[in-house]
């Protein structure tokens, strides 16, 4: 056995094939022969460097996605990407009409594992770049759209549903109609621990920390600390450039 | 000529599928190209007395009483434990197949677990939407879920707990028993609820995200929290927007 696995004929065969798939099925089996002898993520997640198209792992399943990539982009193992248009049907839509159904992601953004990103009727995803999204975490857009930022952390297990069914007295839970507070915002730098979930209408701002397991149902000022459920301020400011981005 | 061939291909095939073997390739062949995830929920009402197993879906040791047209998702498990093998026992008793039952119009979604040990067992009501990677570990008692109520993604059902990660160190079953789980009809559990053992939650009660049910939760209550506490009632509520008049406080169960 030659060529060991970070040497640059190895590096040459992995660029190779990641700057060729297209979409579909050749991406798919280009990317395989790309990542022969890899590791899984995150070791993974360094081949996205390798070409601008990125790389997304082959047992990722991007369902009538309609993807806006950037440059960079790594997706793990069994991600699921998926747009459906039709899977809403009662819900009620709130101010002027505007593009729906997409996932856009920024450049260098890496998707765990199995993490999932869903948009159904009435949103969209944006994530912008450097962002990492990390294992297990489910993105689920309905009624309002999901809005994360650059060099963000979501760690993993999060949860992010920026929907809610109403549950007024008088009628079946599952004959109520969809509602919601507003977009769901994380703004740059902010980093969310494992398995926090974030409410509709909430705002996470730059840099703030949100502690693992939180439940996140209001606004998060910039730069705060917040833990439990639902989530409080531990600390209200502790100035932009502590652990947040700038000391990464 | 072309969708009529399909239909009956998938017909044919998924009038032949289940868990067995033969059974989950004859799924694999009809649901050839019908795409993934929530693309399958239609193949339900191809073969409506089978519905839809997927084939990557593992199924064994569990007595699988299903109405119609339910839909179990990828890599679903439904498994029980078998600590005849780890216990140390003298005689290796493989333990009496474990009940799970599942409704008409059931959704299991991907990535659910459904675990049974010694004496558990598992039913879930009609028209329930069980989402992705919920978790059901059903120990000596049953975990029973009503009809038309909705789990969100993540949530857990455990009705105990193992005393130790080696079940000879344990004495007895070397499991603590909490007591079984019932969610009344129409109940609502949001993404990531904890449910612990011996608890009841009522019909038509909503518990947020995230919560860890500990306790008893009433009808029409809703619950928050780590332990959640009851913070109201849905009876309290003012007819939400959009609702009609005719909907009002008077039809509060």
């Amino acid at each position: 056995m030659g060529i060991a696995l970070d040497s640059a004929p190895a590096r040459l065969w992995r660029r190779f094939w990641l700057a060729r798939g297209a979409g579909g099925w050749r991406r798919r089996l280009c990317t395989r022969l790309a990542l022969l002898g890899s590791g899984a993520w995150p070791d993974r997640s360094g081949l996205a460097a390798l070409s601008p198209r990125g790389c997304i792992a082959p047992s990722a399943e991007l369902i009538e996605a309609d993807l806006r990539l950037g440059t960079h982009v790594f997706i793990g193992e069994r991600a699921i990407l998926a747009c459906w248009k039709g899977m809403v049907h009662a819900i009620e839509r709130k101010g002027p009409a505007r593009e729906e159904g997409f996932i856009e992601l920024g450049d260098w953004v890496r998707i765990g594992r199995e993490a999932v990103l869903e948009v159904l009727d009435g949103g969209y995803i944006c994530v912008g770049r450097e962002t990492l999204i990390q294992p297990c975490a489910v993105l689920l857009a309905a009624v309002e759209p999901i809005l994360i930022g650059q060099g963000a952390v979501v760690g993993p297990f999060c949860a992010f549903f920026p929907y809610d069914h109403q549950f007024a007295p008088g009628k079946a839970m599952l004959d109520q109609p969809l509602d919601s507070r507003g977009p769901i915002v994380i703004e740059d730098g902010a980093r969310l621990g494992p398995g926090v979930t974030v409410l509709s209408g909430v705002t996470i701002g730059r840099d703030a920390v949100v502690k693992a397991g939180s439940v996140v149902t209001r606004n998060v000022p910039a730069g705060a600390v917040v833990a439990g459920t639902p989530a409080r301020i531990e600390e209200p400011e502790r100035g932009l450039a502590g652990r947040g981005r700038g000391a990464l | 000529m072309r969708e009529r061939l399909i239909k009956r291909w998938r017909q044919f095939w998924l009038w032949r599928g289940g868990y067995d073997s033969f059974g989950r390739l004859s799924s694999w062949l009809g649901s050839l190209g019908a795409g993934s995830h929530r693309q399958l929920h239609g193949l339900v009402w191809v073969a409506p007395q089978r519905g839809f197993i997927s084939p990557s879906a593992r199924i064994a040791g569990v007595d699988l009483r299903k109405g119609s047209h339910v839909f179990v998702g990828e890599r679903v498990v439904i498994a029980q434990w078998d600590e005849s093998g780890v216990s140390g026992a003298q005689e290796r008793i493989r333990p009496r197949k474990a009940v799970v039952e599942l409704g008409n119009y059931v959704q299991l979604n991907r990535e659910t677990a459904i675990e049974l040990v010694d004496g558990g067992s598992v039913s879930i009501g009609v028209q329930v939407g069980i989402q992705m990677r919920c978790f059901f570990q059903a120990a000596a008692c049953p975990i029973k879920i009503g009809n038309r109520a909705m789990v969100a993604p993540y949530c857990m059902f455990l009705t105990g707990e193992p005393r130790t990660g080696n079940p000879r160190l344990a004495d007895g079953k070397g499991w603590d028993i909490r007591g079984p789980i019932v969610v009344e009809d129409d109940a609502w559990l949001g993404v990531g609820v904890k449910v612990l053992g011996g608890v009841t939650i009522g019909e038509g009660a909503v518990v947020a995200a995230g919560s860890v049910v500990a306790s008893d939760i009433p009808a029409g209550g809703v619950a928050a929290g780590n332990p959640a506490r009851l913070i109201r009632q849905r009876a309290d509520l003012t007819p939400g927007v959009g609702e009609s008049t005719k909907d009002g406080v008077s039809e509060v169960r």
